[in-house]
């Protein structure tokens, strides 16, 4: 199973929201504990597309995945429009 | 101080130089202060004589030149030069077959007279803000060779800001043209999304990939914006419009409204960045604040996107040849082949989502403003830079302003500003409404034309 997704924030809320750059912690403290939950999933996705790397490796890739994940979850509570499409927006 | 590309172009043309004497003395420059630079990563010299003899030729029969015919230029090396390796910063992609044609903006600007001389270092893979390149080195800063050049057009910025060139072509997927051409001190382009053709340049991220000109003076980036315009089939993103010539009068309409953007652009400018933009505010007349609702969430689908389809791009090559990819990057892009395709579509949601919100804005405004970088260059080789009190990692901060924008394509046109805080450049970006690139660079001119934006002589 992947990693869970808990959204924050909405499109009105304009500063610092993404857990990532919130409080006067800033980025490095937050980053401490955040690899934590992604972990198991990173190995077994690794795993499963064929990569092979050692333990130092994995640990920097469950990192930037996590950086990834951590931002992700902030667009999850946005709110759209019902039947909204990405398509129209970007052919020019 | 270098001529303009315009002067250079107008010099050959009456015959006052010619395009090889021109050219030679660029050569000069270039051997002179490359080495310490570091912005080139392959010389077309052979070709550069060929194409400026070709000019002189075209002069001597009474032939009417075309508008940029012999001024040299560099591109970034992920344009696709004929008989070259298109390495895209990469050193895995050192053994490719050497491009067989020409990208679609370098044969335009062959079709324009310039003379290019050659090609230039970025981050591999356009991945990155800083142009430390671990196999090609780091491009260094003109103003303060201890600093960085800003990436990943790093090179091209380099290259105009310490007056290598008058003209460079780069890419910009998330800030790469606008973040070097801010900590270089010189102007950039970053049209619409679609706006001009990516045909024959080693991709990045192709929802996000836009390619644009850097250039020394207002007028030059609109010109050499003006050559790059066309329909490409082969670039399904490029739009089928006409050209849309700006030229060069570049007069702001009267009544133009302007609107400082505040919220995510404020939160993240350090003092010099929001000196800058207090600078062109004033001159350009705004006083009207405004925010563009959801920059957060347009600057966080930027990243997830980018992880996503950068690891999809090169997903085969670093299952066999990981040990090859840039160690600054190769981890990055092996954490985004593992990014579910949820979060990805939820991204790309949020980015119309955005548009929509901006399109509102652009009801109320002609031309929005911002800093281009939250700080001016940092040192080579620092890992973290500290904004507003907060400590952050470089190579990913950078971009916090430049993102929210390319993600919902809209055209920048980036002014050099010295705010006079730390004796390094700043840019501002001049965010125009889609398609009104015209009003982006008349911005800048009128900027240029004030003395407030403006490039300054490299101090090395």
């Amino acid at each position: 199973m992947g990693p869970r997704l808990q959204g924050r924030g909405t499109l009105d809320n304009e500063a610092g929201t993404s857990g990532i750059f919130s409080g006067t912690s800033g980025y490095y403290a937050v980053m401490k504990d955040a690899t934590a939950p992604y972990e198991a999933y990173v190995r077994e996705a690794l795993r499963v597309q064929g990569f092979s790397f050692n333990e130092a490796q994995i640990a920097e890739i469950v990192l930037q995945f996590s950086r990834v994940a951590m931002l992700a979850a902030s667009l999850e509570a946005i709110e759209l429009p019902p039947y909204f499409s990405a398509a129209p927006v970007f052919r020019p | 101080m270098m001529l303009s590309a315009i002067d250079i172009a107008a010099q050959i043309r009456s015959g006052a130089r010619s395009a090889e004497q021109v050219l030679n003395e660029c050569l000069k420059r270039v051997e002179a202060r490359d080495p310490t630079l570091n912005c080139f990563t392959a010389r077309t010299t052979d070709r550069a004589r060929a194409e400026a003899r070709a000019v002189d030729a075209a002069r001597d029969r009474g032939d009417v030149l075309p508008p940029l015919a012999g001024v040299p230029y560099a591109a970034k090396n992920l344009f696709d030069v004929a008989g070259l390796t298109t390495l895209a910063g990469g050193h895995v992609n050192a053994g490719n077959a050497p491009a067989a044609a020409d990208g679609y903006v370098i044969e335009r600007m062959r079709a324009a007279g310039a003379v290019l001389i050659g090609t230039l270092n970025m981050d591999e893979h356009a991945y990155g803000f800083t142009c430390e390149n671990t196999h090609y080195g780091a491009t260094r800063n003109p103003h303060d060779t201890a600093r960085i050049s800003g990436g990943s057009s790093g090179g091209s910025a380099s290259a105009v800001g310490g007056g290598l060139v008058s003209l460079s072509l780069g890419s910009d997927t998330s800030g790469s043209i606008r973040v070097p051409a801010s900590l270089c001190g010189i102007f950039g382009l970053k049209p619409t999304y679609g706006r001009l053709s990516r045909g024959g340049s080693f991709p990045f991220i192709d929802s996000l990939d836009h390619v644009g000109p850097f250039a020394t003076t207002a007028p030059d980036l609109a010109l050499t914006y003006d050559v790059l315009q066309g329909k490409d089939p082969n670039d399904p993103v490029c739009a089928q419009r006409d050209q849309d010539p700006v030229g060069l009068e570049l007069k702001l309409p009267r009544g133009l409204r302007v609107g400082i953007l505040r919220g995510w652009f404020e939160q993240w400018a350090g003092e010099s960045a929001r000196r800058a933009v207090e600078m062109a505010a004033k001159a350009l007349g705004a006083s009207d604040d405004c925010e563009l609702k959801g920059a957060e969430a347009a600057r966080t689908a930027a990243f997830v996107i980018t992880s996503a389809e950068g690891g999809a791009l090169h997903h085969q090559r670093l299952l066999t040849r990981y040990a090859e990819f840039e160690p600054a990057s190769r981890d990055r892009l092996v954490a985004g082949t593992l990014v579910p395709a949820s979060w990805v579509v939820r991204a790309q949601y949020i980015r119309r989502q955005v548009y929509a919100e901006a399109l509102e804005l652009f009801k109320r405004f002609d031309l929005l403003l911002a800093a281009c970088s939250p700080v001016t260059a940092p040192l080579i080789g620092s890992d973290s830079v500290r904004i507003n009190g907060q400590m952050m990692p470089t190579r990913a901060s950078l971009g916090l302003l430049t993102q929210p924008i390319s993600c919902i394509g809209l055209p920048v046109c980036a002014a050099p500003l010295w705010p006079g805080v730390d004796a390094l450049p700043m840019g501002v970006q001049l965010i125009g409404a889609p398609w009104r690139e015209d009003i982006c660079l008349a911005a800048a001119a009128t900027l240029e034309r004030l003395g407030v934006a403006g490039v300054r002589e490299a101090s090395h």
